[in-house]
């Protein structure tokens, strides 16, 4: 991996964003042209999908470059299995610098071993922020450190209580209450600080254009577009210019807003078509406020140093369903809205702009990355060895005829989301077939959605983009069910150990071994 | 009244977290824990497993801590303030509503293999066997390899690696390593009045 000039990659996951939001996705309002102007020089999937629904088994596959079958940490309280060295932890153990700066607590509080590997990684969410300190050498210093201590001891004693709120227990359902909501989105950060966590990011940035001395991975994750909806006045008025003079919009939004469960579950009533609009809107307004808040990140992205030293990945880790099919959040189904993300790759090697039309998984930028700086195959725990240029997306910019490839999302059904269900609306949970696996297999312009055990629904996305109308092939749907029993028998067999979190890290010769010395019961 | 804030201060610090002394078994551990005591620091010790030829200094253990995989570990509660030896396989079990600060010591594994050997055969309990010590060598090599990626991962623990053969090397610089990461709580000179190189070129010969 020895190179004459150094290398970086920025990673940006716009946390529950919609690809159908983007104007480079086709969306006609004008929410995102930053983010379009970077897209339009960009690599860039028509076709990306997010291997799971939600958080925490999407950035497990982005972390570990395995599906959510396999990796199974697919719920709030599971812990990444230690076997699958995380991306950030293969590129620091050989010397690559790693950074993250993360605005979701699901990522940057749990300890579910996201953080693995790196180097740095700074929390904006939570009640105690970690966030990059200045180094100033004035009076004042000593009073900064003596903070920082306290900050860090505060920090270490509110984790494991942050944590507790992670698992579905009866902390978890009384943070729900419309009473305490205001409580942990407002004072304990839930989505973070964007401004501030892109403000760090970009002087990382600088900082590396200016000394370039060593590789980087920079990993940013925003979480603006994530319930509640609370932009600045200026993007309301712009994208819900009704907002203001309808109080029954405000009202909704008001109560939306502290009503947590609602988040969570599918509707038990419909939107009204005020509620909808309006949902639809603030969601619009949030996503323009973030795109206006990536201005000043994509600036320095695009200097003549990052330009050619840089790789930069603007991704989704999910969607977010605002009404459609029944649909809230990103806890259950695996509809377009929710799966289909956002996806496009900027770096120096890319002479011109290219759409690929190929179904590609946000899993495979485990592989981009690793194969952009310069890994050629990966020892993986099962003990194969995979060829990371067989994963890369990187080689869809040099073919111009793609071979036809199928992609598979899983929606493992998240136990908070339905412990909530079975306490306040238990009808849902068969309505929606809640408690059962959903996945999506998708190939050419097939779509099959299966129900584990009961159902398997095929749709073609050309004709039917919003998966409205089911067709019948039996032969289509025997082809894809194919490709799925072979995804989950291989992940069978490539599955790692316990993904909970007490776990015992020796084998029964070391315990015996132990035993012998009197060091185990 | 300053020295009143700086006792106040220290009594605090003493209590808000537990010192763990972790690592393979003769990897260093007994002698940590001895120099953590002569250091000033109060340790939590039972005395059930007596001093003998494989340590002559004594154990310094706790025989309760073997329960943890049993999910017993109320006696925690009096550990806040102590140093406490756990080996590193019972890391995973402690829970995370304490804080606590691990003093990982690492050390050659030839070392710790023929150490271990040698403790076997003294209690009678295996003979010499050289492919079961390189299939242990990879187990532990593992084992070592996993407990430190799970370390890094628990923001509830914040740890220290010291390399057993490196404080019989320079005693003074790694003690003070040891000190300034346990809040100044120890005395560093008087932790390097434990080191017996004596003691150590003797087991290794």
């Amino acid at each position: 991996m020895s190179r004459k000039y150094k290398k970086n990659v920025i990673m940006v996951v716009l946390d529950t964003h919609r690809f159908d939001r983007i104007g480079a996705y086709g969306y006609q309002r004008p929410t995102t042209p930053n983010l379009d102007s970077i897209a339009s020089e960009s690599l860039f999937f028509e076709r990306a999908v997010a291997p799971g629904q939600w958080t925490i088994p999407s950035h497990a596959s982005i972390f570990s470059g395995e599906g959510p079958a396999v990796h199974m940490t697919v719920q709030a309280d599971d812990v990444l299995p230690i076997e699958f060295q995380t991306l950030a932890s293969r590129l620091s153990s050989t010397g690559i610098h790693t950074t993250g700066f993360c605005n979701n607590p699901l990522v940057g509080i749990l300890q579910n071993g996201f953080k693995r590997g790196f180097k740095q990684f700074y929390n904006y969410s939570g009640v105690v922020p970690s966030t990059p300190q200045r180094e100033i050498d004035d009076i004042w210093n000593p009073l900064r450190k003596l903070w920082t201590r306290y900050t860090q001891l505060l920090r270490r004693l509110s984790y494991p209580i942050q944590n507790a709120f992670a698992s579905p227990n009866e902390f978890f359902l009384a943070a729900l209450r419309p009473l305490f909501v205001p409580l942990w989105t407002r004072a304990a950060n839930f989505k973070g600080m964007t401004e501030r966590s892109i403000k760090d990011t970009t002087n990382l940035l600088i900082d590396v254009e200016e000394k370039r001395t060593e590789d980087n991975f920079v990993f940013l994750n925003m979480m603006e577009t994530h319930l509640p909806y609370a932009p600045p006045d200026r993007f309301v008025k712009q994208f819900v210019p009704y907002f203001n003079e309808t109080p029954e919009a405000q009202q909704f939004m008001r109560e939306f807003n502290r009503n947590a469960l609602q988040w969570l579950i599918p509707l038990v009533e419909p939107f009204s078509d005020v509620e909808s609009t309006t949902l639809s809107d603030m969601y619009d307004a949030e996503v323009a406020y973030q795109d206006h808040l990536l201005a000043e990140l994509i600036s320095v992205l695009n200097s003549d140093y990052h330009r050619e030293h840089s790789m930069v990945i603007f991704l989704a880790d999910h969607g977010e369903m605002l009404g459609e099919h029944g649909y809230m959040g990103h806890g259950f189904g695996v509809h377009e809205a929710l799966i289909r993300v956002p996806l496009f790759i900027r770096f120096p090697e890319l002479s011109k702009a290219k759409r690929v039309e190929d179904w590609v998984s946000t899993t495979q930028l485990f592989y981009t990355v690793l194969d952009y700086f310069g890994f050629d195959t990966l020892d993986m725990p099962y003990a194969e060895e995979i060829d990371i240029s067989c994963q890369s997306l990187l080689r869809l910019a040099s073919q111009d005829e793609c071979t036809a490839r199928h992609v598979i999302s899983e929606a493992y059904s998240p136990e908070n989301s339905l412990r909530i269900m079975r306490n306040h609306s238990p009808a849902l949970i068969d309505q929606y077939k809640a408690d059962q696996t959903h996945r999506a297999v998708y190939q050419g312009n097939g779509k099959m959605i299966t129900v584990e055990g009961l159902s398997k629904v095929l749709y073609d996305l050309a004709l039917d983009p919003a998966e409205k109308r089911p067709y019948h092939d039996e032969e289509h749907i025997a082809e894809l069910d194919k490709i799925l029993d072979a995804y989950l028998d291989l992940s069978t067999n490539h599955r790692g150990g316990s993904s909970k979190q007490k776990i015992t890290l020796m084998d029964d010769l070391m315990q015996q071994r132990l035993r012998d010395l009197g060091y185990l019961e | 009244m300053t020295s009143i804030r700086s006792f106040i201060k220290r009594k605090i610090r003493e209590q808000s977290y537990i010192t763990v002394v972790s690592g393979l078994p003769r990897s260093g551990t007994s002698m940590m824990m001895s120099a953590l005591k002569k250091g000033g620091m109060p340790v939590l010790v039972d005395n059930i497993r007596k001093a003998d030829q494989n340590n002559p200094k004594g154990y310094f253990e706790f025989e309760r801590v073997k329960k943890l995989p049993k999910g017993e570990y109320d006696w925690l509660s009096i550990a806040q303030g102590k140093a406490v030896k756990i080996i590193s396989a019972l890391l995973t079990y402690l829970p995370e509503c304490y804080q606590y600060k691990v003093i990982f010591l690492e050390r050659d594994m030839d070392e710790i293999l023929s150490s271990q050997q040698r403790m076997l055969e003294r209690t009678n309990k295996i003979g010499e066997d050289n492919q079961s010590d390189e299939m242990l060598r990879q187990s532990y090599q593992e084992h070592i390899k996993e407990i430190s990626t799970w370390l890094e991962d628990q923001d509830w623990l914040q740890t220290l690696y010291v390399s057993y053969n490196e404080i019989l090397r320079q005693p003074d610089i790694e003690f003070q390593k040891i000190a300034v990461f346990l809040d100044q709580l120890v005395d560093p000179q008087l932790m390097t009045q434990v080191v017996d190189p004596e003691l150590y070129r003797e087991k290794h010969k």
